[in-house]
């Protein structure tokens, strides 16, 4: 066997060997992303849960406040029965979100609902899920970042683009999120 | 909490006496102590002058050595008559360490000889070679508002032996961990480890970092905050609980938090709805002086702040608000 054939089947072992390991870390990346955004749904889900309880604990107190629970609990019906695109959870979970937010912003209206015991646990446990909420968006906008730096950068974008890598979308802060960072701080 | 003018004022109006008290039994028990030493030097001066000066026989020098060696024992024993009561380093401790934890808060108890438990240390994942040695002191336990805290100094080492050159063993210590250990109750409830350390290695080399972290069961999470990758590598056992721990509010503090010691490593660890914050001194803390005179304000200061700083990791980190589900 003469040396340039040697050489040339190097390369391309080489070749091979860098397209199977892009590749490899493109669909680890993207398991990633998703399994991240599965576990946004399991915290969405509890949220789920909540909303029923939050609901019943306040609406004694909160005669005025009737309209934003109806819609409320209408979004949270079409949430649960929704089994269509990401996009379309995400937008309707922000909007529960809001609503949630402007309860709790409410409630300052009302000393009675505030002090209560009922009111105090069921805040904690709002205040529990949302961190947690937003412990998960963050790890799925880090894991999308990953891949999509890795699908937009020379040469693995090359790869990319022969399997059909898409980019995905990040999360933007809700309005609340936003807010309550800025408390916190 | 107190501030450092607060501290001057009450160094002034307590401290400084008690101090001076203090300093009294320091040269006492120094002129005890020196008188041993001079003892010893001249009893080693005069041999070596005898032996060069007359070179007598081996039997006499052997005898001077003796005739010594008794002096010095009876000179030895009345030093520690003279001075086992004095107890210098204790006093110094249970009296002043002791009121400057108690002027930083009334509701911390110190205990001199004591230290964080080995399965404390353990439980922290933040070393995890093995320990063949575990000393430590200066005590502090107590809670701040509702988060129970405890911290002391540490000086954890392992050994490691090995046949040199004439083939006799040699048994090396090496420092695992030298500093101020700090345990409390963590704000949040989790489950599981998350593992910051300091990062010497800037923004890049990721994959270093990861295979920094091979031998533990966390992997290598990297955050949002850019300074806080910057100040330290995060290792979790799940990286959603580790952002769940480190919100980006959290981060800003510890960032904030470390900048309190530029010249020291700082490791912290979450583990079991826990934190544990390992800071790493090159010195001894605490100590009293012994050469020099004890009464020094910037002394004192350094040591209030030292403790001060440790503190204050609760309200620093923010660990009484609890928003959270744990109560």
């Amino acid at each position: 066997m003469n040396t340039s054939l040697i050489i040339i089947l190097a390369a391309l072992g080489i070749l091979l060997i860098w397209t199977l390991s892009v590749y490899n870390s493109l669909v680890n990346l993207r398991n990633m992303a998703k399994n991240a955004f599965a576990n946004i749904d399991v915290m969405l889900k509890k949220r789920y849960d909540l909303i029923p309880n939050l609901v019943n604990t306040v609406k004694g107190y909160m005669k005025h406040e009737k309209e934003t629970f109806e819609q409320l609990t209408k979004l949270r019906q079409q949430a649960i029965q929704l089994e269509t695109s990401d996009d379309a959870k995400v937008d309707l979970n922000n909007q529960i979100s809001e609503l949630m937010g402007n309860i709790m912003v409410s409630v300052e209206a009302y000393p009675d609902l505030k002090a209560s015991d009922n009111f105090l646990h069921l805040q904690r446990t709002i205040a529990e899920i949302e961190e947690q909420l937003s412990a998960s968006r963050r790890s799925y906008n880090m894991a999308v970042t990953e891949l999509n730096t890795k699908t937009e950068t020379i040469p693995s974008n090359l790869i990319a683009n022969l399997f059909k890598f898409k980019r995905k979308p990040l999360f933007q802060a809700t309005a609340t999120e936003r807010k309550r960072v800025e408390v916190e701080i | 909490m107190r501030s450092t003018e607060a501290f001057k004022a009450f160094y002034e109006s307590e401290l400084k006496k008690e101090l001076i008290a203090l300093d009294e039994v320091r040269k006492r028990y120094m002129k005890f102590n020196s008188l041993f030493l001079l003892g010893f030097f001249l009893a080693v001066a005069i041999v070596v002058w005898v032996k060069y000066q007359f070179q007598p026989r081996a039997e006499i020098i052997i005898g001077l050595v003796l005739a010594f060696a008794v002096a010095l024992i009876i000179v030895g024993v009345y030093v520690y008559k003279e001075t086992k009561d004095l107890n210098y380093k204790q006093d110094f401790k249970n009296r002043i360490i002791k009121s400057i934890v108690h002027f930083i808060s009334e509701d911390l108890m110190y205990k001199a000889n004591q230290k964080i438990s080995p399965s404390n240390f353990k439980k922290s994942r933040l070393f995890l070679s093995s320990i063949d040695r575990y000393r430590g002191d200066d005590y502090v336990a107590g809670k701040i508002d509702q988060t129970a805290i405890q911290f002391s100094e540490l000086h954890v080492q392992y050994k490691t032996t090995s046949n040199n050159s004439k083939g006799q063993r040699q048994t090396r210590w090496h420092t695992v961990f030298k500093g101020l250990f700090f345990q409390a109750d963590f704000n949040k409830d989790f489950e599981g480890s998350t593992v910051l350390l300091p990062n010497y290695l800037g923004k890049k080399f990721t994959f270093f970092k990861k295979i920094a972290g091979a031998t533990r069961k966390e992997k290598y999470v990297k955050l949002e905050d850019t300074t806080f990758n910057e100040n330290f590598n995060c290792y979790s056992t799940d990286d959603i609980k580790a952002r769940y721990i480190l919100s980006p509010a959290l981060m800003q503090r510890i960032n904030s938090f470390k900048d309190n010691y530029p010249k020291n490593p700082v490791s912290i660890s979450f583990v079991d709805g826990a934190i544990y914050v390992a800071i790493s001194y090159s010195k001894d803390l605490f100590e009293p002086t012994y050469f020099s005179s004890l009464v020094k304000r910037n002394m004192m200061l350094s040591y209030f702040e030292d403790i001060k700083l440790v503190v204050d990791i609760v309200e620093e980190l923010n660990l009484n608000t609890r928003i959270w589900s744990k109560e």
